[in-house]
């Protein structure tokens, strides 16, 4: 299938020789919801604004649709952006801010209307259209935000942490919102977050950048179960738990000489026998024990934190590193003080070489 | 308490010391004496008709609200697109920019007036009006890239760029956009401006002569002369005319907006 966004080796410097996008490179096909994955910082929010025009690149180019974009002025390039804070203009009413795009596009007022009704109520705000954004709540705003994006039908999609601004609660059910709006308009969409709960939620594909660099796409699934590297392994939940050398490989797994003992793990890329690595695991898949098993640490319980239905306990372990352990609320009878072993199953550990990538 | 009565005691000392003349000037100009005295003797409204009747007073009003009503549009025009660039492009010289369109105000205006009657009137260049009205642009054109800066400042850029996304030029999102969202800062400036210029001596004081001459500076000369409450009855109607200007703005934003 013919990609319908390709950015092809481009790069970004602020000042010259300072890369915030080095010989990037990404694609994604029509009608899919890609999400840019990071923490501050790593260019994720460069890259989208690189798409939508406001960045000028150094190299490479930018092609939508079997277009070349890097010299189309921002406002020909038939882009929707949804903001953090979402934008709208101030001192026009909801009906006027969705209108906009429709208005500058010369689009008969008739149609216009029509159009403008059909995505507010596509939206489920029928009935604001003579209010101001301030008289919106967060909520309401953000799905003009939207609703003015997608009503001018864009070629690209384009949306910048929208969720970031909202409560936690409602950024879910916003989450279930957009993706729904996204799937049944087929816009093709790059979405920014640092959420990965919310990339994983919502896209079909996701590239973890890291230094304006793409640390690895692939779909939820494969971001969140196999992560390739120990920085994508971190950024998505994984914690880091023990560190030593590789002393056998057997299929799948090796076995790793650490201060504990020997610990399995599955392996990835560049792990080969006599390698340094650390191993990673989530939190929710520790058990806590008096026995040892595989894959075991002693450690002493210094705080337990209850969180409704599972309790967090910190454990500190040896080398006076402590892990997070996640543990049902049922099974969840240990105090603090009490000294006892971490166990993790070798199916939900990973080893990653040290220092490599 | 004790200490609310002190802090009543200071608010309304502040108060008094504030609209003190104003009521001194406002009760003299009903004075039936000749020369200014407080407290007045009797009532009358004769200063009121004598300073209305009066050309030079009328004239120079009118030269004065003209000027005012010129200077600030101008300096509205020039001062806008300045703030604007510089609050939201980087640029080599935009330091240059920002300390030019402050300087009037650090500049002596006495000195700055000085150099414009050498500089323009004296050498034929412009007439002694433009030359006024240049010099009043100038000292009032700081307060409108302030003003209209700060207005800029708290707009978020997002909004501005929302509106390029979806189609319009940067000149269009600049009127149908920026302008009305900044439209307090601007009418705020104006009133500070023209206020400014319809009260400015220095500038004035060396560019204006017989027959051509802004209103402060003809009282100024009339007050040389004449002691008399003619003057007070010019300095409550001048204070009605500023005040009904800023009463008309507040209507037309809503006072907490101006504020």
């Amino acid at each position: 299938m013919v990609k319908f966004l390709r950015l092809n080796n481009i790069s970004v410097m602020y000042q010259p020789g300072q890369y915030v996008l080095e010989k990037f490179n990404l694609c994604v096909e029509k009608g899919k919801f890609l999400s840019l994955l990071g923490p501050s910082g790593c260019g994720k929010t460069t890259t989208l604004r690189t798409i939508a025009g406001f960045i000028a690149l150094q190299e490479g180019t930018i092609v939508v649709n079997n277009k070349i974009y890097n010299n189309v002025p921002i406002n020909k390039r038939n882009i929707g952006l949804v903001f953090q804070n979402y934008a709208l203009f101030p001192h026009l009413n909801v009906f006027d801010n969705v209108a906009f795009g429709l208005k500058m596009r010369k689009i008969p007022k008739d149609l216009i209307k029509e159009k403008v009704l059909k995505v507010i109520e596509s939206v489920g705000l029928n009935g604001y259209e003579k209010r101001l954004p301030a008289q919106l709540s967060g909520g309401q705003q953000q799905r003009i935000g939207i609703a003015r994006a997608v009503v001018v039908e864009p070629d690209l999609l384009l949306m910048d942490e929208p969720l970031s601004n909202l409560d936690a609660k409602l950024r879910i059910e916003m989450r279930a919102e957009i993706r729904r709006l996204q799937k049944k308009l087929k816009i093709t969409t790059i979405y920014v977050t640092h959420d990965q709960l919310e990339a994983i939620a919502l896209s079909d594909e996701i590239a973890v950048l890291n230094q304006g660099k793409i640390e690895q796409t692939g779909t939820p699934e494969e971001i969140f179960y196999s992560p390739k590297t120990l920085y994508v392994a971190k950024f998505i939940g994984f914690q880091e738990i023990v560190s030593g050398i590789v002393v056998n490989e057997l299929n799948d797994f090796v076995e790793v000489s650490a201060e504990y003992g020997i610990f399995k793990a599955k392996k990835t890329g560049k792990v080969s026998l006599n390698s340094k690595v650390s191993i990673v695991a989530r939190k929710k898949d520790f058990t806590l024990d008096k026995k040892e098993n595989t894959n075991s640490m002693r450690g002493k319980i210094i705080a337990k934190i209850f969180q409704g239905d599972v309790v967090l306990y910190m454990v500190k372990t040896g080398s006076n590193l402590v892990q997070n352990v996640e543990i049902p609320l049922k099974l969840a009878s240990w105090e603090e003080n009490e000294k006892l072993n971490i166990n993790v199953n070798p199916e939900a550990c990973i080893a990653f070489s040290e220092g490599g990538k | 308490m004790n200490r609310n009565r002190l802090a009543n005691l200071v608010l309304i000392l502040t108060l008094l010391f504030l609209i003190g003349p104003f009521i001194i000037i406002f009760i003299t100009s009903f004075s039936s004496e000749v020369s200014l005295k407080f407290p007045p003797q009797g009532f009358t409204l004769d200063w009121f008709k004598k300073v209305i009747s009066m050309t030079m007073f009328v004239d120079s009003l009118k030269l004065s609200l003209k000027l005012g009503l010129v200077s600030s549009i101008i300096a509205l025009c020039l001062g806008i697109p300045v703030a604007y660039i510089t609050s939201r492009y980087n640029f080599r010289g935009k330091r240059v920019i920002e300390v030019i369109t402050t300087l009037p105000i650090i500049i002596p205006q006495m000195v700055a007036g000085l150099v414009l009657l050498r500089l323009f009137v004296l050498m034929n260049i412009f007439s002694v009006e433009v030359t006024l009205l240049i010099g009043h642009t100038a000292v009032v054109l700081p307060y409108v890239v302030r003003n209209v800066l700060s207005a800029l400042i708290n707009f978020p850029v997002s909004v501005e760029e929302a509106a390029i996304s979806l189609g319009a030029s940067r000149l269009r999102t600049f009127f149908l956009i920026v302008l009305p969202n900044i439209r307090t800062g601007i009418i705020s400036a104006f009133i500070l401006t023209f206020i400014i210029s319809f009260n400015n001596v220095p500038i004035s004081l060396f560019l204006t002569g017989p027959g051509l001459s802004t209103l402060p500076v003809v009282m100024l000369t009339y007050l040389e002369y004449y002691y008399n409450p003619s003057i007070a009855a010019l300095s409550t109607l001048l204070i009605f005319i500023s005040a009904f200007i800023v009463f008309i703005s507040q209507k037309l934003l809503g006072l907490s907006k101006l504020m």
